[in-house]
């Protein structure tokens, strides 16, 4: 009885959530423009980056499987060279709590409560997320799907109620400033998903065609992305990229019937998406520092990180200039390189080079 | 070794005795039997003799029918006048004087104790190294009536008693197959409950029935006075709000359960019996959805499972709104609840909280008073909290128009009620701390907890998430009986498969 046996509509829920919530907190910026039509297509750059960046997670987990199938093990325990990986990964995730968190609280301290600390709310939203991962990724994963259809029906109920706001005027040529203008904000859209990398953790955990469930959550991801991009431009038109949070600042024009404003209610589903993305960062970070440091238990683990992670917060809540670092595009590039392409390359490498291969594990 | 040593003892085989074997003497295997209860006044012990032996009976007055003792066992003992053949004296006395369907032959003593303590009629015969066990049980029972929980429409109108044996009867007439099957138990070590373990063979599970055995051997108390005693051992979640343990009060509901391939324990003296495992969704149906046409059914489900929705959120989803986000209300309406709230003491998280403290004062005393003057309280309660609260000032009419609504739907899933209850005042304390955004936080982490309680391998989200197709058509939806076909709904399609 596997309590942990997650199947691979499940965890792409969890990553659907996870990313979606990047888009919800998308931060305008003067080097990336949101309001031009061309950020429509952007979503379709996303599948296409996605999915090829991801190729080296699912070599490297087809050929441990392969492996695996054949009755050999990979002997990762007491090994430095994966210790050191894995320190590198809890490096990344926890610089992705950092980032979720300091987004967060940017954003709640400066539309959803004005001129509030919101220091407290973000470190109490820190130790819920923390013992949730303690739940494991069976929980987060089969709670995700259930978040994803009220998520997913909530936004659309909310967008479509945007609908008579829409001005087509709004839409701007495509490819005014360029192509490689277009690119370059595309790419940059792109790696804000650098939860793609948790894929390499918890891909050997997980049931079913990973591979197509994968391409599935791409192009749903993209999609949406689209759909809210598409009522973003065309209710604020220019005037999105004079807004911090350019999305947020859409959905409060949305109305219907009895409910004069809406945001409250779509931020609150945002929420979800935000808990699941944390939980999901912190299991990486303890899976992580549990192959570094094998007797360090996992609760012990959840309250040092939540410890560190609010202290840090507690730092960088209020000041612009931290938390611009934490929000530096280089930053978020070399995150997305370092956890989607460069370690599971330097893995394949090492796997294909050493072969750290254990026979007839399953006898041992 | 064992089989091929005939002095080989198994140590399994060795248990400790009390009192030891049946003693020849007649009158001294009285004598034990008096001296082990000291004397107590409900122990009856008497001497007569048959064909000229000794013969001891003893029996527990109140738990025996003394008229079926008499006619059935003493007259027809000391009226023989025949002759009682030698050495196979208790042979003859079961086959040929005394009456009854239930008679047992016993040599230790320690058993016919303790089946003298269950009602039975114990028969010494002088120079027999066994007692007769004799069946004339007659214990107190309340009769069969309609249970007071899990009330149905269109059910049947028995309920359980609690008498395990007469409980058992009303199961096995509604499943007459030998696949039934019935395994006993006893449990405290004082109380020394018999329970039942029911199940289904064939259907059942043979892991999750072990596991249950298995949790149900490591239990070691010294009482078991009711189900809430087992609950303990066969829930392993123990911190969680929710439990994969159910109980019910109904022989069609448990019979129903044991079909889907659960498991269900009958406990001697109390009309709950508990069923395993139990998945979330189970709070929101009941037998009379299955009566119902399914559209109607479907539909009931969908209003429990919105008023189990209400009953925990509408409260603090109320004070969040009108403290943090009154811009998602109507003018008009924002107007009325500003004006009325303006005029009460205290904050709506205050006000909502002393309104759901004095509405559970109110139900326990009502559960718990004496039912004469269970009206008076009634009557105190409702103008105290509908009307003097509201002219004095100190609650705001819209609070009690919410908890009234809260409260009626919480009674709606009776077996939620415990969980709603502490639920609902919990996220009326965040919703007054940091609105909506923090109800969400604390919705989120109820909903991953709940996904993440597993029990003998069955997720207790399940069929919702982990998502089985086919197990939807009877969860929050019931399709019609001709397609849910003839195995309505089988659990053990929702355990996790072994690799």
């Amino acid at each position: 009885m596997n309590k942990s046996r997650v199947s691979a509509p499940q965890f792409f829920s969890l990553l659907y959530l996870s990313v979606l919530s990047s888009i919800f907190m998308y931060i305008s910026s003067p080097e990336i423009s949101i309001s031009r039509t061309d950020s429509l297509l952007r979503p379709l750059v996303f599948i296409v980056v996605s999915i090829v960046a991801a190729i080296p997670v699912f070599v490297l987990h087809k050929m441990v499987d392969k492996e695996k199938k054949m009755g050999k093990k990979a002997v990762i325990k007491d090994n430095v060279f994966f210790k050191i990986i894995s320190l590198m990964y809890a490096i990344v995730w926890v610089t992705g709590i950092l980032r979720t968190l300091a987004r967060f609280d940017l954003f709640a301290s400066s539309e959803l409560f004005p001129g509030n600390d919101m220091t407290l709310f973000i470190m109490a939203l820190v130790t819920v997320c923390g013992l949730l991962s303690l739940l494991g990724l069976g929980a987060l994963s089969r709670a995700a799907i259930i978040f994803t259809v009220i998520v997913v029906g909530v936004t659309g109920f909310v967008m479509i109620s945007l609908w008579g706001d829409v001005d087509f005027l709004n839409f701007t040529p495509l490819f005014e400033n360029g192509v490689g203008s277009f690119i370059r904000d595309s790419l940059l859209f792109c790696v804000q998903a650098f939860e793609i990398g948790t894929l390499i953790l918890f891909l050997p955990g997980i049931k079913g065609k990973v591979i197509k469930s994968f391409i599935f959550w791409a192009v749903l991801s993209g999609v949406t992305f689209s759909v809210i991009l598409f009522f973003t431009v065309g209710t604020l038109g220019v005037f999105a990229d004079t807004q911090l949070f350019p999305t947020y600042t859409a959905v409060t024009l949305a109305k219907f019937g009895l409910l004069e404003r809406m945001d409250a209610l779509e931020t609150a589903i945002w929420i979800l998406c935000v808990v699941e993305k944390i939980s999901l960062y912190f299991l990486a970070v303890i899976n992580c520092i549990k192959t570094v440091f094998p007797k360090v238990s996992k609760k012990g683990t959840c309250v040092i990180l939540i410890l560190v992670v609010s202290i840090v917060l507690g730092i960088i809540s209020g000041d612009l200039e931290k938390f611009g670092f934490v929000s530096y595009s280089p930053l978020t590039i070399g995150l997305y390189a370092v956890a989607v392409i460069v370690l599971p390359v330097v893995l394949i490498i090492y796997f294909k080079k050493v072969k750290p291969y254990e026979e007839n594990f399953e006898n041992n | 070794m064992a089989e091929n040593n005939k002095f080989f003892i198994d140590v399994d085989d060795i248990k400790p005795t009390t009192f030891g074997a049946v003693r020849e003497n007649a009158v001294e295997n009285g004598r034990i039997i008096k001296k082990a209860f000291k004397g107590s006044f409900d122990i009856v012990v008497k001497k007569g003799y048959c064909a000229g032996k000794c013969i001891v009976f003893a029996n527990c007055d109140g738990l025996c029918n003394s008229q079926k003792i008499a006619d059935n066992a003493i007259r027809p003992l000391l009226s023989y006048d025949g002759t009682l053949p030698e050495g196979e004296e208790l042979e003859f006395i079961c086959d040929n004087i005394i009456c009854g369907t239930e008679q047992k032959k016993e040599t230790s003593l320690d058993i016919a104790v303790d089946m003298l303590l269950r009602g039975t009629l114990l028969i010494f015969v002088e120079g027999s190294k066994e007692c007769v066990i004799f069946g004339v049980q007659a214990i107190p029972e309340r009769a069969i009536s309609e249970p007071d929980t899990d009330v149905q429409e269109f059910g049947s109108r028995e309920g359980f008693t609690e008498n395990m044996k007469t409980n058992l009867t009303l199961v096995r007439k509604r499943l007459c197959t030998s696949d039934f099957t019935i395994e006993m138990q006893e449990h405290g070590l004082k109380s020394k409950t018999r329970i039942l373990l029911c199940y289904m063979k064939g259907r059942v599970d043979p892991d999750i029935l072990n596991e249950v055995k298995s949790r149900l051997n490591g239990i070691d108390m010294d009482t078991v006075l009711g189900a809430g005693y087992l609950r303990k051992a066969l829930d392993t979640k123990r911190l969680s709000f929710f439990t994969m343990v159910g109980q019910t009060e109904r022989p069609d509901t448990f019979a129903a359960k044991i079909c889907e391939g659960k498991i269900g324990i009958i406990i001697d003296g109390t009309p709950f019996a508990l069923i395993v495992p139990r998945l979330f969704i189970e709070n929101f149906q009941t037998l009379d959805d299955y009566i119902n046409r399914p559209f109607f059914a479907t539909f009931m489900r969908i209003v429990r499972f919105l008023a189990f929705l209400i009953s925990v959120f509408l409260p603090g989803i109320f004070v969040a709104v009108g403290l943090f986000h009154q811009e998602m209300l109507p003018d008009d309406m924002l107007y009325n609840i500003v004006v009325m709230e303006s005029n009460t003491l205290f904050t709506l998280t205050l006000e909502a909280l002393i309104i759901h403290f004095v509405y559970e004062t109110v139900r326990e005393a009502g559960l718990r008073m004496p039912k004469s003057i269970g009206h008076a309280v009634s009557i105190v309660g409702a103008l105290v909290i509908g009307d003097a609260a509201v002219t004095a000032g100190l609650i705001g009419a819209p609070m009690l128009i919410i908890v009234a609504l809260t409260a009626i739907c919480s009674l709606v899933s009776s077996d939620l009620y415990q969980p709603i209850s502490v639920l609902r005042i919990i996220f009326i304390v965040i919703g007054g701390a940091t609105g909506l955004y923090g109800i969400m936080i604390g919705a989120a982490a109820l909903v991953i907890s709940l996904a993440s309680m597993t029990d003998y391998g069955i997720p207790f989200l399940a069929p919702v998430s982990p998502f089985k197709k086919e197990m939807l058509r009877d969860s929050l939806v019931r399709i019609s009986m001709e397609k849910l076909g003839k195995n309505i709904f089988d659990i053990n399609k929702l355990k996790f498969k072994n690799k």
